[in-house]
């Protein structure tokens, strides 16, 4: 297959509840999946940070293959046009303290 | 979102003198949220927020006046026809002004007996910050079809107990008593650790009363969770195994929310059992992370969070949901089902029995309640 097919052709994002869908394309042959993911997170409008402001962390799910995807892997490389990937959280719930805001 | 206003937060002494200014960086996408569900439930149109910005602008507090904000009026756009709902900032604004204060009382700026309000402040832009970099592809959003079902919301809560705190302004919640029994048993198996799962749903319209209504009809129970006593982690795997769950089932449910449960008897082993009793930790609530993970899992106006808790008088079921951008406690109707001895009859406040003519005298008693004890 056409390393530029997937450039050109393009494929989808979603989040988990698969409310918020996006088509991407004319991704350049170095931006990795990394680079993907982050430039997504504030585009479908997801919190770049935990309740303590720390870095949440996204994964890249991939269904046709089964695989959360690698940071490092190019996305020309590992994307086959029609492609969906979900963007999967590691999120946290709990705390047994109940602080001021706290409802 | 677009506004061409910055918002501050003022912290003021009860004589006015100003503590502290905070520039923010709201969040607004659970008030866009909230747009988006009252354009559903009044005109039964599904803003897709990708096509058209959303639209945000102050509205002045009407005894300070400008700069001062009392609300933001949001504008979102489908069909041709604009949507309008104005959020309260007083509410929206209240955990951050918490953490503000939290500060300034830990950098010793103020005192713990000191009394102090806080306000909203909007000051016009003159000119447009730089914004986030420009991507190095192309995004196209692709608007995704609601589903929503036809239903009478009356047959949706028929034989159902009422239970929590009712605001008539809330998205009805309908609950299966089998749901939530499971919920209790594997809150209960969990034993000291935190354990959760995920509510499927759907959204149902009454032509008739003209409303939308929610009917959870089944949870997934989480897996490939990591969890302790304090902490409970849903990984990417959780949610995998969710959406195959969802798959599988062919239902065309909608993620409409979570469920966790709280082990205070565990918190609380080492107090005494008067305490325990009495302890605000054995009562439902939802923590700063457990609000963090609605509005990064759950943003949609429409999701739901329930909290099972596990102290020394047993269990308690408390449900959370989006209330003009932030989460509230709220009430829900509990589907009965025939089960004898059911945990979640016993976890649930009943703000009126089902049954009994004191139903009909319940100032929060909706009309179907009323039919149900005439029969």
């Amino acid at each position: 297959m056409s390393v530029t097919a997937i450039a050109d052709h393009g494929f989808e994002v979603s989040d988990v509840t698969g409310q918020k869908v996006l088509s991407v394309s004319n991704v350049p042959d170095d931006v990795t999946v990394s680079d993907l993911v982050q430039g997504l997170v504030g585009r479908m409008r997801l919190p770049s940070n935990d309740a303590a402001g720390r870095p949440m962390s996204y994964h890249a799910r991939l269904d046709r293959e089964g695989r959360h995807l690698q940071g490092t892997e190019r996305v020309r490389e590992s994307l086959q046009p029609g492609d969906r990937l979900v963007l999967q959280p590691n999120v946290d719930a709990g705390s047994s303290r109940r602080s001021d805001g706290q409802v | 979102m677009h506004s061409d206003y910055r918002f501050v937060l003022e912290v003021r002494t009860l004589d006015g003198a100003v503590l502290h200014r905070e520039a923010l960086s709201p969040d607004w996408e659970p008030a866009v949220e909230a747009t988006r569900l009252a354009a559903l439930r009044t005109g039964g149109v599904w803003p897709h927020t990708g096509s058209t910005t959303p639209r945000l602008e102050p509205v002045w507090h009407a005894a300070a006046g400008e700069p001062f904000v009392q609300a933001v009026r949001v504008h979102t756009e489908c069909e041709g026809r604009e949507w309008v709902t104005d959020i309260p900032t007083s509410r929206y604004f209240n955990g951050t002004a918490r953490s503000v204060v939290a500060a300034q009382l830990a950098a010793g700026r103020i005192h713990a007996e000191d009394r102090v309000r806080y306000a909203v402040a909007a000051y016009a832009v003159s000119e447009q910050g730089h914004g986030a970099p420009p991507l190095r592809f192309v995004t196209t959003d692709r608007p995704q079809t609601l589903s929503v079902r036809d239903r009478r919301l009356a047959e949706l809560r028929d034989l159902s107990l009422l239970c929590g705190e009712v605001d008539p302004a809330d998205l009805g919640v309908v609950l299966p008593e089998e749901v939530l029994d499971e919920i209790c048993r594997l809150t209960r198996d969990a034993g000291d650790r935190e354990t959760g799962g995920i509510l499927l749903g759907h959204l149902c319209r009454d032509g008739r009363v003209g409303d939308i209504g929610l009917e959870v009809t089944a949870h997934v129970p989480a897996r490939h969770t990591v969890g302790d006593a304090v902490k409970l982690t849903f990984t990417s795997d959780t949610w995998t195994d969710v959406r195959a769950a969802v798959a599988l089932r062919r239902a065309d449910e909608l993620l409409v929310g979570w469920w966790h449960s709280h082990p205070a008897a565990a918190w609380c082993r080492q107090c005494p059992s008067e305490r325990q009793r009495v302890c605000q930790l054995s009562t439902g609530f939802l923590s700063s992370d457990d609000q963090a993970l609605h509005r990064v899992m759950f943003p949609e106006a429409y999701t739901q969070a329930l909290v099972v808790t596990n102290s020394i008088v047993g269990l308690e079921t408390k449900l959370f949901g989006w209330r003009e951008g932030v989460l509230q406690p709220r009430g829900f109707h509990l589907r009965r089902a025939r089960i004898p001895g059911s945990l979640a009859r016993d976890s649930v406040r009943p703000l009126a029995s089902a049954l009994g003519a004191a139903c009909a005298e319940e100032p929060h008693a909706l009309p179907d309640a009323i039919a149900l004890s005439s029969q």
